[in-house]
């Protein structure tokens, strides 16, 4: 299979997860960058113990995870270095919630829900943006999060109880 | 909750712009061949090495030829 062809048939699914991740189209279409360059890279290492598309959605889910990391980190240095004296704490990246897949008149909604999941760990994030946006169903969630069925519903359960805190705050 | 997962299930996929695989495909490219600043850092490298190496060894064929001169007087001063 060509780079091409890996390319065609992933493209969407790696750019709206990516979007899912950091809400802003800039953002999620750099983590697409980044994500085919590393399939270019690394397609010789696959091991095909997994398939191909769930080896795809792992790379973009760390891929869109450290993005994330690095832009929190950036912006800390900088708040930190403004307000050092303060007990501030530094905004949440993203943002601005800037999601094209959204429709104007859900916006706000989607916004504070977004909002909520960003401030979610990083595993329960995952499973929420597999199982409730991307619509994937528990045995292919916890194939991709490389985790039992038994743990992913653990996850999500624990998932749900924080979002719903968040939510009503 | 189940309100809010319905949001979420109504997000819409976007589709990527025809151009997005030009840049990736540049990207690529670029990692595949080697950059003109590389090689000639590589080809500064090896001149300094070789222009070194030079160097030493002409030094080393003046100090040589030089011993040898000091030798022969030693040895006549040292039979007298």
């Amino acid at each position: 299979m060509t780079f091409e062809v890996i390319y065609q048939t992933h493209h969407k699914m790696v750019l709206n997860l990516a979007l899912h991740y950091v809400q802003q189209l800039e953002d999620a279409e750099e983590i697409t960058q980044d994500v085919f360059i590393k399939v270019h890279s690394q397609l010789k290492l696959f091991r095909k113990e997994s398939s191909l598309k769930t080896w795809i959605y792992r790379i973009t889910i760390n891929q869109a995870l450290d993005f994330i990391k690095s832009r929190q980190a950036k912006k800390n240095s900088i708040f930190q270095r403004l307000f050092s004296l303060s007990d501030l704490q530094p905004p949440l990246y993203p943002v601005n919630f800037n999601h094209p897949g959204v429709d104007m008149e859900q916006k706000e909604a989607c916004a504070k829900i977004f909002s909520a999941i960003n401030k979610l760990p990083d595993q329960q994030k995952t499973a929420i943006i597999l199982l409730k946006i991307e619509q994937k169903t528990q045995q292919e969630t916890a194939e991709i999060m490389g985790i039992s069925v038994k743990a992913l519903e653990s996850i999500f359960y624990r998932a749900k109880i924080k979002l719903s805190q968040l939510l009503n705050r | 909750m189940e309100q809010v997962f319905s949001q979420l299930s109504k997000i819409k996929q976007i589709e990527p712009s025809e151009s997005f695989y030009l840049k990736i495909d540049q990207r690529v490219r670029g990692l595949e061949t080697v950059s003109y600043l590389w090689v000639s850092v590589a080809a500064g490298i090896l001149m300094a090495i070789f222009s070194i190496e030079f160097f030493i060894t002409l030094e080393k064929n003046q100090n040589a030829s030089l011993t040898q001169v000091i030798i022969k007087t030693n040895n006549l001063l040292y039979n007298e």
